[in-house]
């Protein structure tokens, strides 16, 4: 007869008590594989970090549309038109004609040295940095070939202009540089 | 301790084994530089330890396993970090209790084991509604055991599957004997409450 305060303390003894480990425990040990949960949390571990690395990649496509745009350097910034039409001219001897734009900033302007020298205007158009590569006719090919971002290329007056968008939608955002009403 | 549920603080300086005889010192230096056969030893003098806290937490023979597994591996990565004159008997509690938290942790289902049942039908017919009974009623207690919360389950193992002292699981729990007792306590009304229909039934005896 158990007391009645404790009847469960020998029924938790009597099942409770120690047991035997199976042969194959040190199988287990000796050629050890992962347990089942632990696999599952490798196979969890290695799928977020595939998640991860395609979201970096993916962010960093992203920044790349962005950035990449303006991340190469800039030698001269200002959001002056004459400004950097003078300092283009300065420096690559084109004529660029830039026109002032309620909806395409400036930010400013780089060499491209690639053959002969090209200017490389950056503008901020909404959110995003748009880049209009100007080279002369004979140079132009080259340039385009260079970038790896979407590109719309026009000719006029002797030079080739080439618009440098992050995607094919953004391409028209270009027209906004020459067309400011657009 | 409560919080992250894992049990730590230094070798216990008292209540287990304190001091390690030649041979078993001589087994973990060996360990120690790598030989697997001393392992393999220092394996076959714990593995029913092991696997029984394992096996009493989980309430389940394939978790037990995994459970065992990883506190062996565990003990043959880590042995280097054992300090040999702490007590080798509390470290390995520590670690297989850790390991039965982490597991418990990681959100692995625990369910019934039916091992027992499985054993009872293999019997032969002689006794047969005895060990049914019993192994139902062993399945019951494993089960709801498993039910426990983690601080009161590692608990009730390390005092019914390991007879240890009170002064012993705090120690190893991190906790005051007082906390033990209470944890205990609790543990027993739970139990008593969810096992009630085996207090009519008496407890079929073994």
């Amino acid at each position: 007869m158990h007391n009645e305060d404790t009847w469960i303390e020998p029924v938790l003894a009597r099942h409770l008590g120690p047991a035997t480990a199976p042969e194959g425990l040190w199988e287990r040990i000796g050629e050890p594989r992962l347990p089942r949960a632990a696999v599952s949390s490798v196979r969890l571990a290695w799928a977020f970090a595939g998640v991860l690395v395609v979201a970096v990649l993916l962010w960093g496509f992203h920044l790349r549309g962005e950035a990449s745009v303006e991340n190469q350097a800039l030698e001269f910034r200002s959001d002056k038109a004459d400004q950097i039409q003078a300092w283009v001219k300065t420096n690559t001897g084109l004529e660029v004609p830039l026109h002032a734009s309620a909806s395409a900033g400036l930010i400013g302007v780089g060499v491209v040295k690639n053959g002969a020298p090209a200017a490389r205007i950056v503008y901020r158009v909404g959110a995003k940095d748009v880049a209009l590569l100007v080279a002369s006719v004979g140079t132009a090919p080259a340039l385009a070939a260079s970038t790896g971002d979407k590109i719309f290329s026009w000719t006029a007056r002797g030079q080739r202009y080439t618009v440098e968008c992050a995607d094919a939608d953004e391409l028209k955002m270009g027209c906004l540089l020459c067309h400011a009403g657009a | 301790m409560e919080k992250s549920g894992r049990f730590p603080g230094p070798p216990p300086s008292y209540g287990f084994g304190m001091v390690l005889d030649a041979n078993d010192r001589e087994v973990i230096e060996a360990c120690r530089r790598g030989d697997y056969d001393a392992f393999r030893v220092l394996f076959e003098a714990h593995k029913d330890r092991v696997y029984s806290i394992a096996l009493r937490y989980s309430g389940d023979a394939a978790t037990a396993m995994d459970i065992a597994q990883e506190t062996f591996l565990k003990l043959l990565s880590s042995i280097q970090d054992f300090r040999g004159g702490a007590s080798f008997e509390s470290w390995l509690y520590r670690v297989v209790v850790n390991a039965c938290l982490d597991h418990h942790r990681r959100g692995r289902r625990l369910i019934p084991f039916f091992d027992s049942l499985i054993e009872a039908v293999k019997a032969p017919a002689e006794n047969i509604l005895n060990k049914l009974m019993r192994a139902e009623e062993e399945q019951d207690v494993q089960r709801m055991v498993a039910k426990l919360c983690p601080e009161q389950r590692i608990v009730v193992v390390l005092r019914y599957t390991e007879g240890l002292s009170y002064e012993q699981i705090a120690e190893l729990v991190g906790c005051s004997t007082g906390t033990v007792a209470s944890r205990l306590n609790r543990a027993h009304k739970v139990l008593e409450r969810r096992l009630s229909h085996l207090r009519m039934r008496g407890g079929s005896s073994a």
